[in-house]
């Protein structure tokens, strides 16, 4: 219902004739901005990897489009200042070391001791103190997808941060609720790679939220391989593997989620990719990755003409069976709903 | 020691987290480090030593007033018990024993040698038995207010005191809880409070500031210093999560008082039991227990030689205090100086102390009364079957 | 509490105590014994594995290797210096290697004074060389430290010379990497553990009686974990692996493991107690049980000496998780190269690089059975407690036949009596409490002990009942001769001189004079009690106490050092059991016979036997046993010279329990039966 309301409200949506392949295509997200959240919530030298991770992710999701002033980079610690690193300055997620991660524009928005439970979710809702920078805050809205990439060291139904404190699962999914009430998302991915990271996806209850974890609950998610000269493992299998998909990706590609989510068979991951699509609403087949990995602006030029009707009174009518001017009065009493909260800015 | 230094250097010593001894102790020792340079050491075995010399005395008086006891209670005690009477020749050696418990005692040596300040507070907890058995009321409430003043938790021991100078002022009473008996009980705590007060008067006046009494009293009460030590607050502070600490300070706080109640109710006719009882279950319960406290509880335990008969445990508990005594430092000495042990097995230690110290209680409590009951009713109880009778503990 | 308080269970299990504890304490013993035993078998034992994250053992590609460094001619020069003066350390030279390569190297003076006036009050210098290599990009917070022991030529130990070059070519190495986060330390002693010592002492400003450490013109943060080397030169068959510290301390497991592993991704043999793994499959054969076993009786064997196996073993009283290498030479048969020993090390320490806290994880308390199985306190206290259980067992018979026993005295007696014993029970007790303060006063560090006794005649004040007091003299005069043979000594060693007496021999007369004073001690006690000419006590309360004693003992050195609790035990404990007065002479002998072959000075002896078997083969018997005689002596010296210079307490714990203890049952057997 609320969904239903939502489509009638925003102006620029326009219903489209479903018999019009192209069209269906042009319009099947309905978001019109990408942000992403990308955490890694465990320090120490030894999970160096989880940094790899992170950065690696973050790299890729730049690559396509996504800005850095549209990119929430937590990372617990500073793997490339750590003395420890043979090669300073640098992050290499890959043996061979060709690229470096930790490259000149890396903008990590909560480092250290800042990547903690309480930021994160505040990140999410938006309940930062006033004088939070921009640059820190997830300023997105009802037309906005969001990609939540979370690494670390988790167990059943938690994930750890900082080797101090741990996020639930619940505590999660509650975050995601409060985030759709307040209207700050449109679509969520929502990837986590972790032990048992399955777990954390699975007390979600809000729409729109398509999930992919690395593991089932009781398996562990396991590293990739070791660099000998750092003498670390770099990276974890999961997002190895996902990264090699999203190498292959550009910013045009009709690749869809569906591809992603057949990423990293058991043979390569040894633990068993879990995807969670029930809350989503659009059919996974048909969703385009660039929808939450780049930033994509759909315009094409098109040579025949299409018929599009406004068919937003039709629409909300014919679900309500109101009168023009009830309709009205929705939208007025829908406004000063979303006032009672306090959005930023 | 620290508390002098700080205060001569100007520094009020209540300021920081470091000191938490009373302000007339603190004059007290400062005068002494400035009067005998060089004689510290002596003090502390001077008021050792004065503390035997007490605990003699006390030994003296206890027997006496054992057997006037045992002399006005003749008439509710069983022809059959004629065995468990109490002779004046086995108790007259009573103060021997209690000075030999108390300066061969290896806690009370080690507390000496330690020098630590509790010996005062044991003293006046010594004080106050001695004068409770003289019948001086005053100087008794005054010793008791002393070791409350130091230590808080001796309040308890107001109960007992009324007690005792309400039989001891109507020695033909009837119920004790007529309007009469009352008065007297009131009477007596508000003195001691009074003397309490006093006390705590006079160090304002002296120090000026209340600061004192959240650095004493506040220390105390609300366990902030969790330092491993004999007691199991520290392990249960800190494993704790910080927001259910208030209530559980509460809850451990209330453990060391509430005792006072039921336990005063059933040995209303046995003050100097009570007390006793009253001062084991202190040593327990205290937010900081130390080897103080158990050298107090041990010296003062030759007091009930005549119930050690009827212990039923005493195999148990001797040799649960002995391997306590043994195992506690040793495992403190791997967990703090070679790291190979952890917290855990300290703890198990400390944990099987204090329940030593409960089965003491318990055991001591269980004989003491059953010591009465065989006084009512003679040793020999047969069942009508003839079977000898076993008297269980409900 | 439902045990302790109702009655009839109560009742029911001391019955069953009292009524079977014979075969209860067979049965104990022979289950513990036979269960400690079979710890060695894979079945009951578990795969060591690596508990903290930190470590990432063997993860990082070792690079190490001596090509920009000329070996032949750093050794060359090392000879050379060697040569030109026997017996000494090349200080100077190493110093000017160290500072070539470039790290801050300093030099450390000390001086020896030898207790008992073995130097007639002279002192022996000492120097010890270090160098430390400062981390890049942090603050000096932390250190590792790589050490070796530097021998002279003369010295008949293994030789270090292989250490040194390796050491140097390891510092030039570890020189040029970016990647450091603690300090290393790398550090050449002199006098073998004594050197040690003096630096450990002056790395932490401690101030001690018999070394004085000078002052350390360097120093560096909180020493994480040390690595000792001891390498020859030339090629090495494999590399034997030293844990135990001072006092049975060992390193903790982790640190252990990671040696293994990282001996093992080398491709190198690592053995324990030169001891090699069986095969996996091989180890649930009989064979590959008694070879395990072997291995894990040697180890406990080494352990329960007390003594530290090499340098590493000083570190282990400051805290510092330690072990030593070493490299075992074959002139023929061996295959592995310095820079693969070079690789292990560097190996060793990028992991202990990058540890993050101090070693807490895993095991401190564990006994090795093989390099890649171990039994922890877990695994071996059960079968331990079990074999100690028939102590306890017969102690609480005995209670509870004794107070069955003064429960009819006391319905019997009468009461005059009773007072009277009390009295004289009491002023003894006074006597003997007395001069266990002044022993307080006197000694410390044997407070434990002292409060131990002491709680043992507090038990008497508990109970009453006339057998107390009988066994007042007895336990003083044990008592008094531990503490004799504690001071003896340092009496027996300033008196020699004026006899003209070698001071070992002196000592070792002495204690031999004073044992055999022990063994008569029965019947001095029996001359001073005037009621007869028979020793007249409650031998059950007594046996009782002296059994509680000897569990205390036993469980008290579990908790430091299970080993020598175990061998202590299993000789111990089924003798003591046993010994009780009798009227029939045959067994009397019998149990005397035992008692004397559990005295401490007939164990020591069997242990220097055992030591001396160790070392060499002997075909005649009588060589072996004169050998170990010498050896004997000299041990005893050097158990004592321990205890100045390091702390060591295997002679208190002699002399102060385990004499003593053995001195109740000997009273016992002495005894008048009942």
């Amino acid at each position: 219902m609320i969904f239903a309301i939502l489509l009638s409200l925003s102006t620029s949506v326009l219903t489209v004739n479903t018999a019009d392949p192209p069209v269906e295509e042009f319009f099947a997200s309905n978001h019109t901005n990408n942000w992403a959240v990308l955490v890694d919530a465990s320090r120490f030298w030894f999970n160096y990897r989880h940094v790899a991770n992170v950065l690696s992710i973050y790299r890729s999701v730049k690559r396509l489009g996504i800005p850095d002033s549209h990119i929430i980079l937590m990372v617990a610690d500073d793997m490339a200042c750590n003395p420890r690193n043979p090669r300073p300055a640098t992050v290499f997620n890959n043996a061979n070391q060709n690229i470096n991660v930790y490259g000149d524009d890396v903008e990590v928005d909560y480092r250290g001791y800042e990547v903690t439970v309480e930021n994160f979710i505040r990140v999410l809702t938006g309940r930062l103190p006033p004088s939070t920078p921009r640059s820190k805050r997830l300023l997105s809205d009802e037309r906005s997808n969001i990609l939540v990439y979370m690494t670390g060291h988790g167990g059943d139904g938690f994930l750890k941060f900082q080797d101090s404190e741990e996020i639930s699962n619940v505590e999660l999914a509650d975050a995601f609720q409060q985030m759709w009430q307040k209207r700050r998302y449109h679509e969520i991915f929502f990837m986590i790679d972790t032990c048992q990271a399955e777990s954390m996806f699975q007390k979600f209850y809000s729409p729109n939220i398509l999930a992919v974890a690395s593991s089932k609950v009781g398996e562990d998610s396991l590293s990739h391989h070791v660099d000998p000269a750092i003498g670390v493992y770099v990276i974890d299998r999961y997002t190895y593997y996902a990264l090699e998909f999203l190498e292959n990706v550009q910013p045009g590609s009709k690749k869809t989620m569906d591809q992603f989510f057949k990423v990293c068979p058991k043979f390569q991951c040894q633990s068993t990719v879990s995807v969670r699509t029930d809350l989503f609403q659009r059919d996974p087949k048909k969703t385009i990755i660039t929808d939450f990995f780049g930033s994509v602006r759909n315009v094409e030029l098109l040579t025949e003409t299409l018929n599009l009707q406004d068919s937003t009174a039709e629409f909300s009518c014919s679900k309500d069976k109101c009168p023009e001017e009830k309709l009205q009065k929705t939208s007025v009493q829908l406004l000063s709903y979303a006032k009672q909260f306090p959005m930023p800015n | 020691m620290e508390g002098v230094a700080l205060s001569n250097s100007m520094i009020s010593p209540y300021s920081g987290d470091l000191f938490h001894e009373t302000p007339l102790m603190l004059r007290f020792l400062d005068f002494a480090t400035r009067a005998f340079p060089n004689a510290v050491n002596y003090l502390f075995v001077f008021v050792d030593m004065l503390s035997a010399i007490v605990l003699m005395k006390i030994g003296n008086l206890f027997a006496r007033y054992l057997l006037q006891k045992q002399v006005n209670d003749i008439q509710r005690v069983s022809t059959k018990a004629e065995k468990i009477i109490i002779r004046k020749a086995s108790v007259e050696d009573l103060h021997l024993y209690l000075a030999a418990a108390h300066l061969f005692n290896p806690y009370s040596v080690a507390v000496c040698l330690g020098k630590s300040t509790a010996v005062f507070n044991n003293l006046a907890i010594y004080f106050s038995f001695l004068f409770l058995l003289q019948g001086n009321e005053l100087v008794c409430l005054f010793s008791i207010a002393m070791a409350t003043y130091q230590s808080l938790y001796p309040l308890t021991l107001l109960a007992p005191v009324a007690l005792y100078f309400y039989t001891v002022r109507n020695p033909k009473k009837v119920n004790s809880l007529s309007p009469d008996a009352v008065n007297s009980y009131v009477r007596t705590t508000v003195l001691g409070l009074l003397s309490i007060t006093g006390l705590v008067a006079i160090s304002y006046i002296l120090e000026g500031s209340t600061k004192f009494l959240y650095s004493t009293y506040g220390f105390v009460l609300s366990v902030p210093d969790l330092t491993p030590n004999l007691g199991v607050f520290w392990y249960f502070f800190t494993e704790m999560f910080e927001h259910f600490r208030t209530f559980f300070i509460c809850v451990f706080q209330i453990h060391a008082f509430i005792y006072v109640v039921p336990l005063s109710i059933r040995l209303r006719d046995h003050p100097v039991f009570l007390m006793y009882i009253l001062v084991v279950l202190m040593s327990i319960f205290k937010s900081y227990p130390s080897y103080a406290d158990v050298a107090l509880l041990t010296s003062l335990l030759p007091l009930w030689k005549h119930t050690f008969s009827y212990m039923r445990n005493k195999f148990v508990v001797t040799n649960m205090f002995v391997c306590c005594a043994v195992f506690g430092p040793i495992l403190y000495h791997l967990w703090i100086y070679a790291g190979s042990a952890n917290a855990n097995f300290y703890f198990s230690i400390a944990l099987a102390f204090s329940s030593a110290e409960v089965f003491l209680a318990t055991d001591l409590l269980f004989a003491y009364l059953r010591r009465e009951f065989d006084l009512k009713h003679g040793i020999e109880q047969k069942l009508e079957n003839g079977k000898t009778a076993q008297v269980t503990l409900e | 509490m439902g045990l302790l308080s109702n009655p009839k269970q109560r009742q029911k299990i001391i019955d069953a105590v009292s009524k079977y504890n014979n075969k209860l304490c067979v049965l104990c013993y022979v289950v513990g014994v036979g269960w400690f035993l079979a710890l060695a078998s894979p079945y009951l034992n578990a795969q060591t594995y690596i508990s903290e994250n930190a470590l990432l053992p063997g993860v990082v590609g070792n690079e190490f290797h001596f090509a920009d460094f000329e070996v032949d001619a750093v050794l060359k020069e090392l000879e050379g210096e060697l040569q030109k003066d026997k017996g000494k350390l090349p200080r100077d030279w190493l110093y000017r290697q160290f500072r070539m390569i470039g790290l801050d190297t300093y030099m450390q003076n000390y001086s020896i004074k030898y207790p008992l006036h073995i130097t007639r009050g002279q002192t022996v210098p000492g120097q010890n060389v270090y160098a430390i290599l400062r981390a890049r990009r942090t603050a000096s917070t932390e250190a590792i430290v790589m050490s070796t022991p530097f021998r002279p030529k003369s010295s008949d130990l293994t030789k270090t010379t292989g250490s040194i070059v390796l050491m140097l070519g390891l510092a030039r190495h570890f020189r040029k990497q970016p990647y450091w986060s603690k300090d290393i330390i790398f550090l050449v002693t002199d006098h073998e553990q004594i050197g040690m010592q003096a630096w450990l002492n002056g790395y932490h400003l401690l101030e001690a009686d018999y070394i004085k450490p000078g002052e350390l013109p360097g120093r560096s943060g909180p020493i994480q974990a040390a690595i000792n080397l001891e390498l020859p030169i030339g090629f090495l068959k494999s590399f034997d692996l030293k844990i135990q510290g001072l006092n049975g301390q060992l390193p903790n497991l982790d640190l252990f493991n990671l040696a293994v592993r990282l001996c093992k991704k080398e491709g190198a043999d690592v053995t324990l107690h030169q001891q090699i793994n069986v095969n996996g499959n091989e180890a649930f054969t009989l064979d590959g049980f008694q070879h395990t076993l072997k291995t894990m009786l040697k180890m406990m064997w080494s352990q329960a000496m007390g003594l530290p196996t090499g340098n590493h073993g000083m570190f282990h009283q400051y805290h510092i998780e330690a072990l030593t290498i070493q490299g075992i030479h074959k002139k023929k048969s061996g295959n592995i190269q310095l820079d693969i020993a070079g690789r292990i090390v560097e190996g060793i320490f990028r992991s202990l690089n990058n540890l993050l806290e101090r070693f807490h994880q895993s095991f401190f308390f564990y006994i090795l059975p093989a390099t890649n199985r171990y039994v922890s306190i877990g695994m071996y206290m059960p079968p331990f407690g079990l074999l100690c259980a028939p102590g306890l067992i017969k102690a609480i018979a005995l209670w509870v036949g004794a107070g069955k026993e003064t429960n009819k005295k006391e319905v019997k007696g009468d009461k005059e009596e009773k007072t009277e014993s009390g009295k004289e029970e009491i002023t003894s007790e006074t006597y003997d409490q007395d001069r266990e303060k002044k022993e307080e006063k006197t000694d410390h560090q044997e407070a434990e002990e002292e409060i131990n006794s002491e709680e043992e005649d507090e038990e008497e004040t508990f109970h009453p009942g006339s057998g107390i007091l009988s066994t007042v003299p007895l336990l003083f005069s044990s008592t008094l001769m531990g503490l004799l043979c504690s001071m003896g000594p340092d009496l027996l060693a300033s008196m020699s001189g004026s006899f003209r007496m070698n001071i070992e021999d002196g000592i070792f007369y002495g204690f031999l004079a004073l044992f055999t004073a022990s063994l008569i001690f029965p019947r001095m006690v029996r001359r001073k009690t005037s009621k007869g000419k028979k020793l007249q006590f409650d031998w059950q309360l007594l046996k009782c106490i002296g059994l509680i004693f000897q569990s205390l003992v036993l469980f008290s050195l579990a908790l430091m050092n299970i080993s020598l609790a175990f061998f202590l035990g299993v000789v111990i404990i089924p003798i003591t059991v046993i010994v009780h007065p009798t009227s029939n002479r045959l067994l009397l002998w019998f149990q005397k016979l035992l008692l004397l072959l559990v005295s401490p000075a007939v164990l020591v002896y069997l242990t220097a036997v055992v030591g001396t078997l160790q070392e060499e083969k002997f075909t005649h018997l009588t060589t072996l046993l004169s050998k170990s005689w010498s050896n004997l002596s000299r041990g005893l010296l050097l158990t004592l010279v321990d205890r100045d210079f390091f702390g060591s307490w295997m002679f208190s714990v002699f002399s102060f329990s385990v004499l003593p203890n053995w001195l109740i049952f000997w009273g016992i057997a002495f005894c008048e039966p009942t």
